[in-house]
């Protein structure tokens, strides 16, 4: 029987930030950092690139810097470090000019004038991997991750490993880096063993923008030699690190503010480097600013120029070949995959390899996969500025076998679902992933994921049981359903996270854990965990987070890791201030520790709860002047060898097509979230909605490029589709289920796992409408009606 | 003679371009209009000046052909543009070069001085407005009151609704030039002290804000909404937040909240 939480797990939580956002968290520098106002604030614009590939032969800022109210002008000249005079994608940044006003610093940068050679570009990566493209990126941010193919513009992952030496449970126990693709088993044997081959190839995924309301930017305000920055991000200890080292002055100097972000998802990963791997850094750039100027500094993107930077997806080319028994089983996975890079992106560089792995039988597939190979390419281009966001690579990498194994089961003549329930991954599965570095990728397995309850929801909330073949489908209007699945590691990446918890006289405590809260519900979670152990209400808590200066460093809160690191570490920090607590209280209470419990602030006898002291009565007791005492617990918490919880989703799409128009409607979507248990299961379903942002890029919210200069044309909101309310319809579902045992409460991570079904299910939902593979996200009316011979 | 005999003749230049200067005479010179578009928006006319050289002017055009070196004398003329800046006189040789100037040096804006904008039921002092700025960025820049966001700054995800007489109004469209005697409502003037609007409890009860970026316009339209019809519903609800976007994509828990402050406000509180 599930345990029965006092606080976890209610409906009723209230997100503890949404109290200023109702009010617009207005009035304050301790909100969104695109707000903060400061007295005597100067303000910043950047000159532009306007080629795709150019390089910049003299650039001359005197009459700039000539102009009244400048103060400052940056430039390659006097900051060679900060700037290139390589530049590679309209919108890089070529010299800032820090002004007064807004208005005198836009006017100055029209008066600065540069030199440019102008080159051939190649904007689409299809035209960068013809053996005659020009060099798109001449120097590329992480050589060193890199091996080099025979086209200067695609590269490989120099860190692909190969795994061997099984254990008796069929687990590798060894990785072998570099190797030329991931991979373990034999592909040849696979071959002879398997019964029936499935083959696709071609798949593409456009170019998608971060989903993030609030443009980049910052505030840094230097008072001496300290300086307050103002920023956003999910990493603020990294932005820390990065940007303290590349401006040359001790950390402890630097404190970083981040209270809100208007949106992130990961985009801002960029911590110190953004917007991207060539050109400076907003974060960087002020804060030199501010202590050159000793004036607080403003530095943020408008709307069209934060539309030059945070891309990401992305999938270009694909080829897989996959093997199975008659029965469903299978056998091997062959594959091949090509990224859309751009330019290269910021720090976490081209890692996105690796998660291409986890749409395979490293992962997803790991249940009967024996053989594995996978090849993933990455193709520079001049697009628009890279980031990795919520997936990093993993929706493209899942599209093709979403649908591969779709097809898979028609030809083997199975249900999708049935078929899925054969090979999803399960407890006890290996889980092969460099994500977890400090262990090369092995010693783990899967806890249990829930899958196949997943499965069972998700086919009983669209009406599977109305499932036909296309081929039995008629009139102008055809339905579709279909089915994906998804799965990314979670607190991998080597991610580690640390609390303080603080217990006071009268019955409350104070966690100190800034592990960011983007809007996904990673402060109120912290704060359930803690009342739930320390067993006090709700909101006798109180968390302390969003500057750096005051608390010790947390983890970053990405790659779906805030429920695994900070929430262990908050539960151990909790549970060790209680075993202060009783072992203080025993002796006053004549008994051992271990016979004590605490509820609401009071410590007493678990077989004779008469006796009893409050926490007020215990501290006031420790010392004659001792009220304002407090009995603190600590914790740092990083996953090591052993069970992985990964998130995971199983992904149900239904919608209807007009095969005279080749328009989609009615999309529905079932979000069925494999979360173990939901410790706030409102910001649980609120991530699953998110899904939203990816019915985008179905339907058209991509890049689309001029291709004689390769300027975007789509630079706006009014160009560039996103979902509204009545676009489509998302049912967002936290399946829960016992035994996950990486977690105190079961809980597992969710959040860029969102992003990684949707195309295959859309595909699989359009397949079953019109009897058709759509290989090209997105899906738009054209090619539905040219897929149907119409046009 | 044929046009195209004419062309060879005549140095190269082609009939398109001669209509394109009509007006011109060869050996004299024409004056014309151009238009460009400034930086603040203005359209913004400019003298045109075509002056080509009188002809008997010459100058010597050597032709090879393979075998031997044949020289070739040809009357050529001259076409010279000169664009003239309409507040300097600074001449330029390219539409775009003058632009440029002119954005640099001349494009102002007209300062209206103080602007008195009711906002929230207080009477604003707005120092420094031009006849340019958006209503969004005196709200925000001028009088500190950062409750609406910039998003997108081109009316198209609503995060910077006020209501305007009632009216929901995107107020990075809406010069604030044009607010003078309006009564305007920014999501700082939703609560009354401590007590917040029932929009404002039921999205906190429902969890209708995600990272809270588009909340403000997404209540403020709400709260229009409600008061124009009390009992939405849903495709009322949808069609009424049509224009608000939310990048987190919680819309599902937003129409939750919609309908929860529709029945606070039927239940009177």
């Amino acid at each position: 029987m599930a345990e029965q939480y006092r606080v976890i797990g209610s409906q009723k939580l209230k997100d503890m930030t949404i109290f200023s956002k109702v009010k617009g968290n207005t009035g304050t520098n301790r909100g969104y950092s695109s707000d903060v106002q400061l007295p005597g604030m100067l303000h910043c614009k950047a000159l532009r690139s306007p080629y795709s590939r150019a390089d910049i032969l003299s650039i001359d800022t005197t009459s700039a810097e000539a102009m009244p109210g400048v103060h400052l002008v940056m430039s390659i000249n006097n900051y060679p470090k900060l700037f290139f005079n390589q530049l590679v994608f309209i919108g890089q940044e070529i010299a800032l000019v820090i002004a007064e006003t807004e208005e005198i610093a836009k006017k100055a940068t029209r008066l600065i004038k540069v030199e440019y050679d102008v080159l051939p570009f190649a904007v689409e990566p299809i035209e960068a991997m013809k053996p005659d493209a020009p060099v798109t990126v001449p120097v590329h941010p992480f050589p060193f991750l890199e091996k080099p193919t025979d086209n200067p513009n695609v590269t490989t992952y120099s860190y692909a490993g190969w795994y061997s030496e099984p254990n008796e449970k069929g687990i590798c126990t060894k990785r072998t880096v570099p190797y030329d693709y991931h991979g373990f088993g034999d592909i040849e044997q696979g071959e002879e063993e398997a019964e029936v081959i499935v083959e696709s190839e071609g798949f593409s995924y456009g170019l998608q923008h971060a989903s993030i309301m609030e443009t980049g930017g910052c505030v840094a305000d230097a008072k001496d030699d300290v300086v307050d920055l103002y920023t956003h991000g999910y990493w603020p200890y990294v932005t820390r690190y990065l940007v303290a080292s590349k401006v040359g002055i001790p950390i402890s100097k630097l404190n970083v503010i981040n209270y809100n972000n208007g949106g992130d998802f990961g985009s801002h990963v960029d911590g110190g480097q953004e917007p991207s791997n060539v050109g400076p850094s907003y974060n960087v750039t002020m804060v030199i600013a501010s202590l050159a100027l000793q004036r607080p500094v403003r530095y943020f993107y408008t709307p069209d120029e934060e539309m030059m930077y945070r891309w990401g997806r992305g999938g270009c080319g694909s080829r897989d070949r996959y093997g199975f028994k008659k029965d469903g089983t299978l056998v091997f996975m062959d594959q091949d995959f090509y990224r859309n890079y751009c330019t290269g992106d910021a720090f976490i560089g081209i890692n996105f390899s690796k998660f291409n792995g986890c749409s395979s039988g490293l992962k997803l597939y790991a249940h009967n996969c024996k053989h594995q190979k996978l090849t993933g390419y990455h193709v520079y281009t001049n697009g628009p500025g890279h980031t990795g966001w919520q997936g990093f690579g993993c929706p493209e990498a899942h599209f093709p076998v979403n649908v591969t194994m779709d097809m898979a089961a028609e030809k083997l003549g199975i249900d999708p679902v049935e078929f899925q329930k054969i090979n999803h991954p399960r407890a006890g599965d290996h889980w092969y992933d460099d994500c977890y570095g400090w262990t090369q990728g092995v010693g783990h397995w899967m806890a249990p994921t829930g899958m196949d309850k997943a499965l069972n929801i998700g086919a009983e909330q669209i009406g599977w049981s109305s499932w036909q073949h296309p081929s039995e489908k008629t009139g102008r209007i055809r339905h579709g359903i279909g089915v994906a699945l998804a799965m990314q590691n979670t607190g991998g990446e080597d991610l580690y996270s640390s609390a303080i918890v603080s217990l006071t006289a009268d019955g409350s405590a104070i966690l100190y854990a800034n592990n960011k809260d983007a809007g996904q519900g990673a402060w109120t979670r912290e704060k359930a965990i803690t009342a739930e152990v320390l067993g006090i209400e709700f909101e006798k808590v109180q968390v302390g987070a969003g500057e750096t200066k005051h608390l010790i460093r947390c983890g970053w809160q990405l790659c779906s890791s805030g429920t695994l690191t900070q929430g262990k570490a908050t539960y151990d920090a909790c549970m060790q201030a209680k075993e202060k607590l009783f072992d203080l209280a025993a002796p006053k209470l004549g008994v051992n520790p271990e016979d004590l419990d605490t509820k609401d602030g009071v410590i007493f006898v678990k077989s004779d709860e008469s006796k009893k002291m409050t926490w007020g009565q215990l501290i006031m007791s420790l010392g004659p002047r001792s009220q304002d005492w407090d009995i603190v617990g600590y914790a740092r918490h990083q996953v090591g060898p052993g069970p992985t919880p990964q998130d995971k989703n199983v992904n149900f799409i239904s919608l209807d097509v007009d095969t005279e128009t080749g328009q989609i409607s009615n999309i529905k979507c079932s979000m069925n979230i494999c979360i173990g248990k939901a410790i706030f299961p409102r910001a649980v379903e609120g991530i699953g909605l998110g899904v939203h942002h990816a019915l985008d890029a179905m339907v058209g919210g991509c890049a689309i490029f001029d291709p004689t200069t390769g300027k975007l044309l789509n630079d706006t909101w009014v160009d560039y589709t996103v979902a509204s309310i009545g676009d489509s319809e998302v049912y967002p579902n936290c399946i829960e289920y016992e035994g996950d045992p990486t977690h105190p409460y079961g809980a597992s991570g969710c959040g860029q796992a969102t992003q990684d079904a949707v195309a295959g299910a859309f595909s699989n939902a359009l397949y079953n409408a019109i009897g058709v593979r759509m290989k090209e996200v997105p899906f738009t009316p054209d090619k539905i009606l040219k897929a149907l011979g119409k046009i | 003679m044929t046009e195209k005999e004419k062309n060879k003749n005549n140095g190269g230049i082609s009939r398109r371009q001669f209509l394109k200067d009509a007006g011109i005479v060869v050996g004299s010179t024409a004056v014309g209009s151009a238009f460009f578009l400034s930086a603040c928006g203005q359209e913004v006319e400019v003298t045109k000046t075509v002056t080509t050289t009188a002809p008997g002017t010459t100058s010597t055009v050597t032709t090879t052909v393979p075998g031997s070196t044949v020289t070739t004398t040809q009357a050529q003329t001259e076409t010279i543009i000169k664009y003239t800046c309409p507040c300097c006189s600074q001449e330029f040789d390219t539409l775009s070069t003058l632009k440029s100037h002119f954005d640099a040096d001349h494009d102002e804006a007209t300062n209206l001085g103080v602007l008195m904008l009711n906002v929230n039921g207080v009477e604003y002092k707005a120092i420094g407005v031009r006849d340019c700025d958006s209503l969004l960025d005196v709200l925000r820049d001028k009088l500190a009151l950062t409750g609406a966001k910039k998003a997108c700054d081109v009316g198209s995800c609503g995060a910077c609704t006020v209501l305007v007489d009632g009216k929901p109004t995107l107020a990075c469209m809406t010069l604030a030039a044009t607010m003078v005697g309006k009564n305007i409502l920014t999501i700082e003037g939703l609560a009354n002290g401590s007590t917040l609007d029932p929009v404002q409890e039921a999205f906190i009860e429902k969890r209708g804000a995600a990272c809270g970026f588009c909340t403000p316009g997404m209540i403020l339209t709400t709260k229009a909404l409600l008061e124009k019809n009390p009992t939405p519903t849903l495709p009322e609800i949808k069609e009424a937040l049509g224009g608000n976007i939310c990048r987190c994509g919680i819309y599902e828990h937003i129409v939750e909240s919609v309908q929860l402050a529709s029945e606070k406000i039927a239940g009177g509180v």
